[in-house]
């Protein structure tokens, strides 16, 4: 990314945070475009890329998402060099359905990367995810080198006042959050915004310095325009990594969509079994005002296919 | 195609294959590694030696070669021989392309054969490390030619829309002596030719022993040899003597090049008449090899790091060894630090260490935790180990391999010292060694598993706490086998969904 670009957007975002500071709340900006649009979308009961397909049409199209010419930044969980069938990171026939509408909408570009924790290569490889963008026609791209990544403020941070962010989340047109749903032993449950933990350089600083409140104000830094969480293959203890067998993976085979990524991580906590409120990242940022958490106050369209 | 033809072509080949593994190894070609390594000489006598029966195949054929054709090993196998004429071509190609007839150095020659062959056989690796040719050869690449790849890879990266790769894990002092011993191996090579295949190599002095009663050599034509000398001129082990117009079989790398130049085709590659055999200097001897050893200990100190802090992580066994090693004895005994598993590691988490260890464990590679860890699914270099230093393991098997234990210090937890949630170091762990127990009202604080813990280092690795570590690694002396992680406990209370619960 250029320097003038970046300084360009930069200026861009901090507006929009300022602009939403002033407005009061955050939920009126990210209200559905067109009356009548659920604000969540979950669906059950097929492969990824058919769930995918369905829950995007009832959002309106992934046109409404991704303009033509448009740069698009999907970040999938890749965090483990540990193959599909055990669900530690997302599907990779999620991500390559994603990647393809994307293209299909017009998309000049489509990247996908992710800040690993096992060895890149090998995770990208392993996950499946490398071969999947490649024959969606997207570019997979590094993400643990820390000269691809840039000092930046978090706006009304209580606990993350700065972070460094990958230079493909501040280039982009559009930001799609691909998490899957796994257990997780320090906050119970990854979805949704634990997720974008793998667009930072330092998270072992985020480990240091109460993790909860750091996932829940970086989570106002920089919204996806949408987030799909896979919960194809649900890894249901032993998380995020698993010991390497099946044991642990319940065939859920559900999917959603949306674009609040608050409630995307409440509705897959409720999914999971566990209530939105006992994770603390979700109830801290309801607490910022980021999202809904309490699932009552927004309309949801439940598909079962 | 003329003898020296084949041996060009022939060994250009062998040369590229080895800087292809040491250069783009992956766990796709180990078997390349293995089928080329088994044709070498020390890893495949020291794999003979750790009791895989396969290895005497690779060995029996070198031998019956050399049994039939003298040392034709040196200049058509030997990588480290083929990159020494890579030197010697250019000195062809100097106004100054004439080699000198060379002496003896008979004692230094068995001297080096014999301390290599007694120390190797009291399982002390220091001689076989430091003079064997292909580890010599893999470290030339693994330390220097590979990370200049890297870098020049990574730096037109960008560039070129590719992925970068990962960074050689290599300590400057390793770099340093691998540069010195390209220097020194060039510049003897240049001036004195196969003058190391000749004195220090063992390898060249045992197929020199076997030479002498090779069933082909090089024979001179007496009757209509001129005494034109091209012969000698373009002899790189010096070993024609035209006086009596003999060649020293011993020292006759089987390169070829005598025939080559010879005007008249006196020389021919045959059934000898007689072998003659000149002395030994003793003088020269003593020269070259206090010049190459003493070269050899240019040795720069790993700083020492001193941390004021009072918990400071203080290994007791801090030399941890890729599973597979076994033990510190077996691997002591049979790695000669070729550098194969550590050009080949994915994670780069295996690092070659000079004189940190003492002298059985020169040059001989271990883990360096905390700057990665071992990849749990990961068993590439117990599959390229081509001595058996690294006993090969199937995926399976090496996931239960301990090869140290995790211990966990929690004055320096994060959870300890400012009651916040972290989990790091769980979140890490392969097997859940690293487990999380109740502390204080909801927070949880790590506690190690011991028999569950492998001790791969992740755990080291990812704890945030500075600048010491909460939890980190003992190596085991003596490997183990840890008890198989259990999974599904939890697995039962998710049935299937009927309705979304919201």
């Amino acid at each position: 990314m250029h320097r003038r670009e970046f300084i360009k957007k930069s200026v861009a975002m901090a507006a929009t945070a300022a602009a939403a500071t002033t407005l009061g709340s955050v939920k009126k900006l990210m209200a559905a475009p067109a009356a009548g649009t659920p604000a969540l979308v979950a669906v059950k009961g097929a492969a990824p890329g058919k769930m995918y397909k369905s829950a995007i049409n009832a959002l309106g199209g992934i046109k409404t998402f991704v303009k033509p010419n448009q740069i698009v930044v999907v970040k999938p969980n890749i965090g483990w060099n540990v193959e599909p069938e055990y669900a530690a990171n997302t599907n990779p026939e999620l991500v390559k359905e994603i990647v393809k509408s994307c293209l299909d909408a017009g998309a000049k570009k489509v990247y996908v990367f992710d800040h690993t924790c096992d060895q890149w290569q090998k995770s990208y490889k392993t996950s499946g995810i490398e071969n999947a963008v490649k024959e969606a026609g997207g570019v997979i791209s590094p993400g643990n080198e820390p000269r691809l990544y840039q000092a930046v403020k978090v706006p009304g941070g209580k606990a993350l006042k700065d972070a460094a962010v990958h230079e493909l989340i501040l280039s982009s047109d559009v930001f799609i959050n691909v998490p899957v749903l796994k257990s997780h032993g320090s906050t119970k449950l990854t979805i949704g915004m634990k997720n974008l933990m793998g667009i930072v350089r330092d998270r072992g600083w985020w480990h240091a310095n109460n993790l909860h409140q750091c996932i829940a104000d970086f989570a106002a830094f920089r919204r996806p325009d949408l987030t799909i969480v896979d919960a194809y293959r649900v890894m249901t203890d032993n998380g995020p990594r698993g010991v390497g067998s099946g044991e642990d993976i319940a065939p859920m085979q559900s999917l959603i969509a949306t674009r609040d990524i608050v409630a995307a991580d409440a509705a897959a906590a409720k999914i999971f079994g566990i209530e939105p409120e006992e994770i603390k990242y979700i109830k801290y940022a309801a607490e910022k005002n980021l999202g809904a958490m309490d699932l009552n106050t927004i309309n949801i369209k439940k598909i079962s296919l | 195609m003329t003898l020296k033809k084949l041996r060009v072509v022939f060994s250009i080949i062998v040369l590229l294959l080895f800087a292809f593994i040491f250069i783009f190894g992956t766990d796709k070609t180990t078997h390349l590694s293995e089928t080329l390594t088994a044709l070498q000489v020390m890893p495949a006598t020291l794999k003979l030696m750790a009791g895989a029966g396969a290895a005497a195949i690779g060995l029996g054929i070198i031998l019956l070669l050399t049994l039939l054709f003298g040392r034709v090993y040196c200049s058509f196998m030997c990588p480290l021989g083929t990159l020494q004429d890579i030197f010697i071509f250019l000195k062809y190609k100097s106004k100054r392309k004439f080699f000198r007839r060379e002496k003896n150095y008979r004692l230094l020659r068995y001297a080096a054969l014999t301390a290599t062959a007694l120390l190797s056989g009291f399982g002390v690796m220091t001689a076989a490390a430091l003079l064997d040719p292909y580890s010599n050869f893999g470290r030339v690449f693994t330390s220097i030619v590979k990370p200049a790849w890297v870098w020049l890879h990574n730096s037109n990266a960008q560039l070129f829309h590719l992925k970068p790769l990962t960074q050689q894990n290599i300590p400057l002092d390793v770099a340093a002596y691998s540069a010195a011993i390209l220097v020194l191996l060039g510049a003897f090579s240049y001036f004195r030719g196969r003058i190391f295949c000749n004195t220090l190599c063992p390898v060249g002095g045992l197929l020199g022993l076997i030479s002498r009663y090779s069933f082909f050599k090089i024979k001179i034509n007496r009757e209509k040899c001129d005494s034109c000398a091209k012969c000698m001129a373009v002899c790189k082990a010096g070993c024609i003597d035209l006086k009596s117009g003999t060649v020293d079989n011993e020292r006759c790398v089987a390169c070829f090049n005598c025939i080559e130049a010879c005007d008249s085709r006196d020389m021919s590659f045959g059934i000898p008449v007689k072998v003659t055999l000149p002395d030994p200097s003793r003088r020269q001897a003593v020269k070259t090899i206090s010049m190459l050893f003493g070269s050899a200990l240019i040795y720069f100190s790993s700083a020492r790091k001193v941390f004021a802090n009072i918990y400071p992580v203080k290994k007791k066994n801090p030399i941890i060894l890729p599973p597979g090693a076994q033990s510190l004895s077996n691997y002591r005994k049979y790695c000669t630090g070729c550098q194969l598993c550590v050009a080949y590691c994915p994670t780069k988490v295996l690092k070659p260490s000079l004189f940190e260890d003492g002298y059985k464990a020169v040059l001989q590679p271990k883990l360096d935790y905390p700057a990665y860890y071992c990849l749990y699914e990961c068993n590439t270099c117990s599959q390229v180990c081509p001595t058996h230093a690294i006993r090969p393991l199937r995926q399976a098997d090496k996931k239960l391999v301990k090869i140290g234990t995790a211990k966990f210090i929690k004055e320096n937890c994060i959870v300890y010292e400012k009651n916040v949630e972290c989990v790091s170091c769980n979140e890490y762990c392969p097997t859940k060694a690293a487990a999380m127990v109740p502390y204080k009202g909801d927070l949880l604080i790590p506690q190690v598993k011991e028999n569950l813990c492998i001790g791969c280092g992740a755990c080291e690795k990812a704890c945030p706490s500075k600048p010491h570590k909460a939890i980190y690694v003992e190596g085991l002396k003596i490997q183990g086998t840890a008890d198989k992680p259990k999974g599904g406990q939890k697995r039962k209370k998710f049935g299937i969904m009927k309705e979304f619960p919201f």
